[in-house]
């Protein structure tokens, strides 16, 4: 198998290109990839500050590492959530890396400042961990964005979590869900801070083998809480469509974001955005959901 | 060769020689969303795995 670049030996193969890349060829493929996606979609550029959101997984720190090494003006963010010690695992890998190559990064710890607990929260709102969690995190990226004056928040979401979310919104025809799926999602308020993907054509694997090839620390563990996650069950589905049918994965976003996300574009109801009563972010009621987790448990700390 | 799946726990010893794509389909891995390693080095489908080689395989899936 020889590198389609420059002929030495290829040792990634990526099915869906019909295409093997030694590492260094592989490299140059994933920086153009990320660029590109950057350009086309008008992301960011190197006047602008962005903040990456950072979980310690391979993806996010596959684009942190990216970003900051093309001259992007990056900071991290990470949010310890409290999930025992994979919480304090991932935290670990976080503030490693931003040391050993001199990056800026926000970490914050929603028990110590906030008095939060998710699995509390959990029990008395009777709603998942996953869902609580993802109000607060939502809720944390844009206030530091908008308070820190960042232009942009980016995820380190990859091909296959589109593709996922795709046939997830898909299977249930979310139409709502469908009209918003997108690599960039522009504000839509004046204290909304947009929200970009620059990783949304790479693929899982693509990331790992970016981490491993330049030798950046992950957290190799799961969120305890994601084992049996359905947007797993639709990976696994998509991975062993993709197998059969190499490029599935990407001609089935590529080919939404081109064809058919504008047929859902009147079906999506504009939602009126308010401003909490409280801290003043953007919400759709008069008390934000991340304002009613920390009332809540500061009733439930005094009872 | 010993094929150790790395953050689940588990080790396997199997016989080889074999090629990559030979060892996932015996595994029943899905080398889509799994990387192997050789001696913690990347290595091709194609490449042959002997039973002196350390391999690891790592899951790209997360669950996001």
């Amino acid at each position: 198998m020889k590198c389609v670049r420059c002929k030495g030996k290829g040792i990634i193969y990526l099915k869906r290109h019909n295409a093997a890349f030694c590492q260094d060829c592989f490299l140059y493929y994933y920086n153009n990839q990320v660029k590109k996606n950057i350009k086309k979609h008008k992301m960011f550029d190197k006047k602008d500050k962005v903040l990456v959101v950072i979980s310690g997984g391979k993806d996010s720190m596959a684009l942190w590492h990216i970003l900051a090494k093309e001259g992007y003006n990056v900071t991290g963010m990470y949010i310890n959530l409290g999930i025992g010690e994979y919480s304090d695992k991932s935290q670990q890998v976080v503030e490693n890396f931003a040391q050993k190559n001199n990056l800026e990064v926000i970490i914050k710890d929603i028990k110590k400042e906030y008095g939060l607990d998710i699995y509390k929260l959990s029990k008395l709102l009777k709603r998942s961990t996953c869902s609580i969690c993802g109000s607060i995190k939502r809720y944390l990226f844009n206030k530091i964005a908008y308070d820190g004056g960042f232009s942009a928040v980016a995820t380190g979401h990859n091909l296959d979590d589109e593709a996922a979310t795709l046939l997830g919104n898909v299977l249930s025809w979310e139409e709502g869900y469908l009209a918003r799926q997108s690599p960039v999602l522009e504000s839509t308020h004046p204290k909304l801070v947009k929200k970009v993907k620059p990783l949304y054509t790479l693929t899982e694997r693509e990331n790992l083998f970016y981490v491993l090839i330049n030798k950046i620390e992950f957290l190799h563990d799961e969120c305890p809480h994601a084992v049996g996650a359905r947007s797993i069950l639709y990976k696994e589905v998509l991975n062993s469509l993709e197998e059969e049918s190499p490029g599935t994965k990407q001609r089935f976003i590529t080919s939404f974001l081109e064809k058919g996300r504008k047929h859902f574009q009147d079906v999506y109801e504009k939602v009126e955005l308010k401003e909490c009563s409280i801290c003043g972010q953007v919400t759709t009621t008069d008390v934000c959901s991340f304002c009613r987790f920390v009332r809540l448990s500061n009733q439930n700390t005094e009872n | 060769m010993k094929v150790i799946f790395v953050g689940k726990n588990k080790e396997l010893e199997i016989k080889g020689p074999k090629t990559v794509i030979n060892l996932a389909k015996e595994l029943g891995i899905n080398l889509e969303s799994n990387v192997f390693l050789k001696n913690g080095e990347i290595i091709a489908p194609d490449d042959v795995l002997n039973d002196n080689d350390t391999i690891e395989v790592i899951s790209a899936v997360s669950g996001g």
